[in-house]
């Protein structure tokens, strides 16, 4: 006599609830106010810089005169804002036969998933977040990315580096440049010479591929670069903005084994995310490739139009009688820098 | 182009030398290590210029 027989296909009769989500680095940089955020800029804005200069001269009792030397000079440089989206449609009809059939209301016409809804587009807002944090921080336009190849390189201040070069036609391609892209190339009419072209930063000479063994010498090349007055101010002290991987790159080389270790990394607490020093200035990680940038974080912006843009995403039906549905995130915005000869640029 | 004599060094760190420049005046057979060697400049230095030149050469090639 036959045993148990079973015909057709078998199933699965179980399934995990949870469906693990992709990590998604959010906007910390706008979160935290990390740079400097303008906001109510629709199109554009004018960003204006000034710089005084005085004479000293022997006194004298006689009348004032003018003197050809002192100068009250303000730049006025006109700033366009950039207008990105993202939009698409999502059409449930392709979740018909999956789990997400039995959160569908009943009626044909209702496709609509919402444990769909509640497990997987609800990630649509920090993928955005997680996409213009990588903008901020690296990319650049097709024709930033033209510009700056098409500069003179050179191993002196004033000139870029052919490793900028190179890291630049890397980058990803956006609609908006990064901060490392406008500090390398911009058009303020602040700088010793005004107009499109190489930005006034300062680079750091002779660097290197960043390891454990190396971290600190090259964050000391970095130190020494900066100017002396930007350190000397003790009310807008400068940050480092650093490459993510480099926490890990530090933490390895503060608890090296077995070699004679200095702690050249000051971590503050012994937390995963604890904040860190170098030589006394603030250490933030962000989505760099292979460059660093010292400054106060008042000359880094990012002018927007709305702040709360980056969170708004108008969602609803197609129109006439679709059985899809939209949403849409509109953004306008673009990144600036100010007083560049006092932003040093490692990779620059 | 006619190379410049040796005694005519370049300085790549100086400001305004562009590449081009420093690699004109390095004589014919002399490697970028070799000319830049006994000078003023520590070995980081030296490698960095090192990977500058390649990166320089490559991104022509590229642009090119």
């Amino acid at each position: 006599m036959a045993g148990v027989t079973f015909s057709g296909t078998k199933l699965p009769q179980s399934e995990l609830a949870e469906i693990q989500s992709e990590i998604y680095a959010d906007w910390g940089t706008f979160r935290d106010r990390d740079i400097e955020i303008n906001e109510n800029h629709k199109s554009g804005t004018e960003v204006y810089e000034s710089k005084v200069t005085v004479n000293m001269k022997a006194a004298s009792t006689g009348e004032v005169t003018a003197d050809s030397t002192a100068e009250y000079k303000v730049d006025r440089t006109p700033v366009d804002n950039v207008r990105v989206m993202f939009a698409d449609i999502v059409d449930y009809e392709t979740l018909l036969s999956t789990r997400f059939e039995k959160s569908m209301a009943a009626g044909a016409f209702n496709l609509v998933s919402s444990e769909f809804d509640n497990k997987v587009l609800q990630y649509i807002t920090p993928a955005i977040s997680s996409q213009m944090e990588s903008a901020t921080w690296n990319g650049a336009t097709t024709a930033q990315k033209a510009a700056i190849a098409g500069l003179t390189p050179g191993a002196g201040q004033g000139s870029v580096s052919a490793g900028a070069q190179t890291l630049v036609a890397a980058m990803p391609t956006n609609l908006f440049n990064s901060l490392p892209a406008t500090i390398l190339y911009n058009s303020s009419q602040s700088k010793a010479i005004p107009g499109a072209g190489l930005g006034d930063y300062k680079k750091v000479l002779s660097i290197s591929a960043i390891t454990s063994a190396n971290i600190a010498a090259q964050y000391g090349l970095l130190f020494n670069t900066i100017d002396p007055i930007v350190l000397a101010d003790p009310a807008n002290p400068p940050v480092i903005f650093a490459p993510l991987a480099h926490r890990q790159l530090m933490r390895t080389a503060n608890n090296s084994v077995g070699a004679a270790s200095n702690k050249n990394f000051d971590f503050v607490d012994n937390t995963l995310q604890s904040k860190v020093y170098f030589q006394g200035i603030e250490v933030k990680f962000k989505p760099l490739v292979g460059f660093m940038i010292c400054a106060d974080p008042r000359y880094l912006k990012l002018l927007m139009d709305l702040v709360s843009d980056i969170s708004t995403l108008q969602t609803g039906q197609v129109a006439n009688g679709a059985q899809q549905m939209y949403y849409k995130n509109v953004q306008s915005l673009t990144t600036w820098v100010t007083n560049q000869r006092y932003i040093t640029l490692y990779g620059g | 182009m006619a190379k410049k004599n040796i005694s005519d060094f370049v300085n790549p760190f100086e400001s305004g030398v562009t590449y081009s420049q420093f690699l004109e005046a390095i004589p014919d057979g002399v490697s970028v290590k070799d000319y830049l060697s006994g000078k003023d400049f520590t070995d980081a230095e030296i490698e960095w210029i090192e990977t500058e030149i390649e990166s320089f050469k490559k991104n022509q090639t590229t642009n090119n």
